[in-house]
């Protein structure tokens, strides 16, 4: 296995403020993350995982504690410098898309680079091809509302890659889909993760996406609870997937 | 962000709320086309002073009986006590030493009259004057020649007639051919020595000019109306005199004045009994009248326009409201705060700029129709397309800036979770 990590987070807290009230809703997490994982963070609501994935995708910052992505000391950064990275090294999948209305899967895609100013010639270029990995390629033109939950979540999914992060963070990116369907966006990931040897994490209270992981963490009241590889992970859709030992020595 | 890459997402966003953009650009439509049309029409209005101004005759004052101050314009020739103006006044005046600033020197002595021609017939001015009264109130001759010193010694039966005399009486015959005709002024008849060119501007300042006859004074006074003697001299109605330069208009004023108080034998105390107008005067107070015309029309113009940007600003409100989520999404895929700043911004630019566009458009559009309904020459200059142009610019960035700036500032997170 590869040694370089990509998440370096040491001991992080979190408190928030509602008043004269503090709530905790991280009480000092360790964790890394190396590159090629495909690991699950899980928990209860309440759990802290929602504010954990903040930090790990850059909206938010930590009260206390230090979180390197790809070595870089997040918590040093201002307002814009955070911007950059989730452009740059940050791909995000939600629950509900969060594709704009009424604009074509391929203005959706492009979206990332437009912040990142890459020229028209080059995003058109490469948002294509993005949709065409996941499968897409024959539905540019469709808008957002056009398209059903599945395909909609792959237009999501071609808009995270298509900067070519570190990372892919996907926030219970099933949750609002069919099992067929929610099976296709698992295949999806699953490959992107053997393949293109992109790291994903999953925030998730489902066990079903878990099992398609390789590693689960468990949170509970802001703390880490457990940590553990998956002995046999489920491969998704009809695609044969073969676990590789190295994967379970870890 | 590229500047055209806003443009696009405000075009696109505009576009998928169509009628709202449209409500919400009304109110600077409805503003910018009062500025441009409400502005145009007072400078029509100006203009059209002006051009009947000049119609009556360049550098001119107008000497008349009675002092208008006192009593005000109507009452002006009934003030007890005042002499009327006489031939040997407007003689006196044409004294090059005494009166060097005044090149020419024009009495007339109007009445009204009925016109007839065969079986047609008129009401119209009848103006006596003088061969110096073409040059000075000018009046050119379309056919035919002016009324020449030899009329006027002669006390000749000849008139001149305006154009719409001539339309009255003689509707479908050419000029040239009315000319060597005879009409009947008051009974008396007159042969046609020529028609007057169109002089236009109907119904304006001083009367329909194009409306009138024109004959000898001497004819005027002794024969047709049978005017007052006094001192020995025939009286007239008014003298005009043409100053030799618009500079000179106020010693020429003076100059006049000292003969006629003269004349009159005013005792240095007392008012003057006549009243020479300065037609520069009148131009510069008509000139005011309708710079504040303009202006106070320009003003409620412009209170409708910040009322347009009002509406936009709440429809740029609802609109930040509205597109939470899609700003969250758009920060957490790696929009700055300045990307989102700058793409609302130009969205209430884009809406007041077509805003006003548009609204140039109709200004223009209402500003020709109000020139042809009221007959008048209405002038849409630059400027007032260029003030209407920044105007609605400021518009937009003055009530755009606020909504963009609390959308720049939304945090990621809460505007993602947003429902």
């Amino acid at each position: 296995m590869t040694e370089i990590s990509v998440i370096e987070i040491e001991n992080i807290t979190k408190v928030y403020r509602i008043g004269d009230i503090e709530v905790h809703a991280l009480r000092g997490v360790s964790m890394q993350v190396r590159e090629r994982e495909l690991i699950a963070i899980m928990g209860p609501s309440g759990s802290g995982k929602s504010t954990l994935m903040n930090i790990i995708g850059c909206l938010d910052k930590p009260t206390d504690g230090q979180y390197l992505l790809g070595g870089q000391d997040v918590g040093e950064m201002d307002d814009n410098e955070l911007a950059t990275i989730r452009n740059q090294k940050i791909g995000f999948v939600f629950q509900n898309f969060n594709l704009l209305a009424r604009t074509s899967a391929l203005a959706n895609v492009e979206l990332p680079m437009v912040y990142s100013r890459v020229p028209r010639k080059e995003r058109h270029r490469r948002a294509i091809a993005a949709l065409e990995s996941v499968g897409l390629g024959d539905r540019i033109h469709h808008k957002s509302n056009e398209l059903s939950g599945g395909q909609q979540q792959r237009v999501a999914i071609a808009r995270a890659l298509v900067n070519e992060p570190s990372i892919i963070l996907a926030d219970e990116p099933t949750g609002n889909l069919d099992s067929k369907s929610g099976a296709e966006i698992m295949a999806i990931f699953q490959r992107l993760n053997d393949e293109n040897g992109i790291t994903i994490v999953f925030v998730t209270h489902e066990p079903e996406i878990a099992r398609h992981t390789r590693r689960i963490i468990r949170l509970a009241d802001g703390k880490i609870i457990s940590d553990e590889p998956v002995r046999q992970p489920k491969l998704a859709g009809k695609r044969a997937y073969s676990v590789r030992a190295r994967d379970l020595t870890e | 962000m590229q500047i055209t890459e806003n443009l696009l997402i405000a075009l696109r966003s505009l576009a998928v709320n169509k009628l709202r953009s449209i409500l919400t650009m009304l109110g600077i439509i409805i503003g910018v086309g009062a500025v441009i049309a409400l502005i145009s029409v007072g400078q029509g209005f100006e203009s059209y002073i002006n051009q009947q101004f000049a119609s009556l005759g360049t550098n001119l004052l107008f000497v008349v009986p009675g002092q208008l101050n006192n009593s005000g314009p109507g009452s002006a020739r009934s003030s007890r006590g005042a002499q009327p103006l006489t031939m040997d006044d407007a003689e006196a005046l044409r004294d090059v030493f005494r009166v060097p600033d005044v090149a020419a020197i024009a009495p007339a002595y109007s009445r009204s009259g009925l016109a007839v021609a065969g079986k047609k017939d008129t009401y119209t001015t009848v103006d006596g004057v003088t061969p110096e009264y073409g040059s000075v109130r000018n009046f050119k001759v379309d056919e035919g020649e002016f009324i020449s010193n030899s009329d006027v010694s002669g006390r000749s039966r000849v008139a001149l007639i305006g154009s719409r005399v001539a339309k009255n009486l003689f509707p479908d015959e050419p000029y040239i051919a009315i000319v060597g005709q005879t009409i009947k002024i008051n009974d008396i008849p007159f042969r046609i020595k020529g028609v007057l060119t169109e002089k236009g501007g109907g119904g304006g300042f001083g009367g329909d000019e194009d409306n009138v006859i024109l004959i000898p004074i001497s004819t005027a006074q002794s024969r047709l109306f049978s005017a007052p003697v006094v001192r020995g001299s025939y009286v007239v109605s008014v003298i005009y005199a043409q100053v030799v330069s618009e500079d000179a208009m106020d010693v020429a004023a003076d100059e006049i004045a000292e003969v006629l108080r003269e004349r009159h034998r005013i005792n240095f105390k007392d008012d003057d009994d006549f009243t020479v107008i300065n037609q520069a005067d009148l131009i510069a107070v008509f000139g005011d009248i309708t710079a504040i015309f303009t202006i106070v029309l320009g003003s409620i113009a412009g209170i409708s326009l910040v009322v347009g940007g009002i509406g936009i600003m709440n429809i740029m409100l609802v609109s930040v409201t509205e597109r939470t989520r899609e700003i969250g999404l758009r920060k957490a895929i790696g929009a700055k705060r300045s990307d989102i700043l700058s793409q609302f911004l130009i969205e209430a630019i884009v809406i007041s700029i077509i805003g006003g566009a548009i609204g140039i458009l109709l200004g223009v559009l209402g500003s020709v129709l109000i020139g042809n309904l009221a007959d008048m020459t209405t002038v849409v200059t630059p400027g007032a397309v260029l003030l209407a142009t920044g105007f609605s610019l400021a518009v937009g960035i003055f009530f755009g800036i606020y909504p963009a700036t609390r959308a720049a500032r939304l945090s990621p997170i809460d505007a993602l979770r947003y429902e």
